[in-house]
């Protein structure tokens, strides 16, 4: 075992990889992160869009 | 233990004896080649020059084979068509003698060993495989030698000879065996193939620019 | 006592220039590098065995009379050969260089391609097995598996040899690989040669040998070559089963202490055909705990049929709002193949990391305008694991080992493309 450090460094990288990512619950999957999902999509749920921007409750001007 | 003595019957230089059972042995003075017949010594003829050679080993060398010491007091220089070889006589401390070759630095170590039924010179080819004691071999070659020249102490009488045929047989765990063809009867000597540095090898031969 | 060997200086009978002879009374044979003339030195005059002709600026890479510490030993670069073999009419050399040290004897070092090779002749046997698919060689229990057999001939020399070389010799080759080694059994008439070699970068012979400047590149993957990935592999295999093991336990323990609470249930119709506002908005429900998952289900009985609902999970408090759209549809029919069904009447949806609170689910369905109407039921479920990430982790895990496997299968079949089974699957499957 000794005679392959290298090998046996990338072994344990490799281990230690799957367990991280088995443990943080990492997936493959193509996922769209979506922020600040107003409450209002559990009433309305068509009015739900993949992409929201925060609107600041204060507006400039009248 | 007792190194014997005696003089040399030519010259009457004294011959001192590394190795009681020696057969064979050369004067160092005035080069004759003596054998020893009960107390006495006869000359039989004299050492041919012996050609340089290279190998590292040389007379009073010592080494270790399997735990046991040894010391080289003879040898026996073989030439064939792709060159030459030393067959090293060395005696152990218990008085036992063997063989070290020396061939293009490859190195083996190997005793006489009894062994009946040996095949006769035309039935081995190369790749044959023999079984000796047991123990499977296979034929790696076979060698045309002449006898180019004898030196130091040896445990028969090798001033004779001229060709001889060996037969090298090796296994799948560095044994190795020879068959010497030399005589009427097929001799077997069975060792191993070994290592420079298994030797433990000291009072080595010096080569210029190598320390 | 025999006097110290002496290397000796001699003169081309040739054309005058002088030689050395390094490896004292082994050498048989040496080449005048000037004339290139082949003479026999162990003849008194030198007799000239062989005069070759060569291509110009042939340089061996370690010069001869180079000196290096190899397996503990001091060799010197006594000679040095180029052999070729032909293989599909494409010719390929390798360099050989003959290695010399006066007390351990003689050794090898090949090159081809910038990939080296640390060669001995071998005093065990190995024992050979043909019966499979390809021949393997056994030696000391190591398996070695056929990679080549081809006739190598001599085409250029240099320096000396311990035997009579010629340009034109040739000798047959078959080697097997075990890698970092390669097993070799050469052959002539008389005699068969096994030598034993062990894979060597141009760098450790750069270092070796003291050599300045860099070693030639290696170019692709040497039959012996051995694998940076294999040996290896095992390993990180285990280490994923470990992990995939560890994560079957994460899996267990989120599915077991999540909430998995179904929060909300209710059923619905919807007819396109009334007009009016197709919209409404659930009634609300809690969710509890830490920031976790919701899982939205929605359970229709369409048939042949299919409808869209915008989809909203809202926080009645914070108005913060999870918004998404899911299709279902479903189809089902005969024809010539059998029953076919097409889509799923039944769909669910994780949304991430929601926080507790007081929510309620904005729906908005939508169909074809003549559609007969659908009835269907809507869940909420609370903190529910999402298998997703487990499988994504799962199939993360089993990534680099299976690159590394892959690159491993990837070099070895570079390697066998070289050999005489090319084309073929993958060398022997011994794995490390």
């Amino acid at each position: 075992m000794i005679k392959h450090p290298f090998y046996l460094a990338y072994g344990v990288l490799v281990l230690g990889l799957v367990g991280l990512a088995e443990y943080r619950g990492w997936s493959l999957l193509s996922v769209n992160e979506v922020k600040d999902v107003p409450k209002s999509v559990r009433d309305n749920p068509g009015a739900y869009r993949s992409h929201y921007v925060f609107f600041p409750r204060v507006f400039r001007g009248k | 233990m007792s190194q014997p003595t005696a003089n040399c019957p030519n010259c009457g230089a004294l011959i001192q004896f590394r190795w009681s059972s020696a057969v064979q042995t050369t004067c160092g003075f005035c080069r004759s080649i003596l054998v020893r017949r009960d107390v006495d010594l006869e000359r039989v003829g004299v050492v041919a020059d012996l050609p340089p050679d290279s190998s590292p080993i040389q007379i009073a060398t010592e080494g270790v084979y399997r735990n046991r010491a040894f010391l080289v007091v003879g040898r026996i220089l073989y030439e064939y068509e792709e060159g030459g070889w030393n067959e090293w006589h060395v005696v152990f401390n218990d008085g036992a003698s063997g063989w070290l070759s020396d061939a293009q630095a490859e190195y083996a170590v190997s005793f006489l060993t009894a062994q009946p039924g040996l095949p006769a010179a035309d039935q081995l080819r190369p790749r044959r495989r023999l079984v000796l004691n047991g123990v499977e071999y296979e034929v790696t070659s076979l060698t045309q030698a002449r006898y180019r020249g004898v030196e130091g102490e040896l445990p028969f009488a090798y001033w004779d000879k001229e060709a001889v045929l060996f037969a090298d047989l090796r296994t799948a765990d560095a044994r190795f065996a020879t068959i010497d063809y030399s005589e009427s009867e097929p001799l077997l000597f069975v060792g191993e193939a070994v290592a420079f540095d298994e030797l433990h090898l000291k009072n080595l031969r010096q080569f210029e620019g190598w320390s | 006592m025999s006097a110290p060997a002496q290397v000796k200086a001699l003169n081309c009978p040739s054309c005058g220039a002088p030689l050395t002879i390094r490896a004292f009374e082994h050498t048989l044979s040496a080449v005048c590098g000037n004339c290139l003339s082949i003479l026999d030195t162990k003849d008194p005059n030198l007799q000239v065995l062989q005069q070759f002709k060569a291509r110009e600026g042939v340089q061996p890479r370690i010069p001869l009379g180079t000196r290096g510490k190899l397996r503990g030993d001091v060799y010197e670069v006594v000679g040095y050969q180029e052999r070729t073999i032909t293989v599909d009419d494409v010719p390929y050399f390798w360099s050989e260089y003959l290695l010399f040290n006066p007390y351990k004897g003689f050794r090898y070092l090949t090159e081809y391609q910038g990939h080296w090779n640390d060669v001995a002749t071998l005093r065990n046997l190995p024992q050979v097995d043909t019966r499979g698919p390809r021949p393997v060689a056994t030696l000391l229990g190591e398996k070695y598996y056929h990679f080549q057999t081809a006739s190598a001939t001599t085409t250029y020399v240099l320096g000396e040899f311990p035997w009579r070389v010629r340009v034109g010799d040739i000798a047959e080759v078959r080697d097997f690989v075990s890698p970092p080694r390669m097993l070799s059994q050469e052959g002539t008439e008389g005699e068969t040669v096994w030598s034993l070699g062990e894979y060597m970068t141009g760098a450790r012979v750069w270092e070796a040998f003291g050599l300045p400047g860099s070693p030639p590149e290696a170019v692709g993957v040497f039959a012996s070559q051995p694998s940076p990935y294999k040996g290896s592999a095992k390993g990180v295999w285990l280490l994923c089963l470990f992990l995939l093991v560890a994560l079957l336990a994460v899996a267990q323990a989120f599915l077991a202490f999540s909430r998995q609470e179904q929060v909300f249930r209710s059923n619905y119709s919807f007819s396109p055909r009334s007009g009016g506002e197709a919209s409404f908005v659930t009634e609300v429900f809690e969710l509890k705990g830490r920031p976790s998952s919701v899982e939205v289900g929605v359970n229709t009985d369409l048939a042949n049929n299919w409808a869209y609902f915008r989809l909203a999970l809202i926080n009645g408090d914070t108005g913060q709002a999870y918004d998404f759209g899911r299709e279902v549809s479903y189809y089902y029919g005969r024809d010539s193949d059998g029953a076919w069904t097409e889509g799923r009447a039944n769909d669910r949806a994780v949304i991430p990391t929601v926080p507790a609170g007081r929510y309620y689910l904005r729906v908005e369905p939508e169909m074809d305008a003549g559609a007969s109407p659908v009835r269907y039921e809507l869940t909420v479920r609370r903190d529910v694991p999402y298998m997703g990430w487990f499988w994504m982790a799962a199939g993360l895990l089993l990534v680099p080992p299976a690159f590394k496997s892959l690159r491993s299968v990837g070099f070895e079949r570079r390697r066998w493309q070289e050999s005489d089974y090319a084309g073929s699957s993958s060398g022997s499957g011994d794995d490390e």
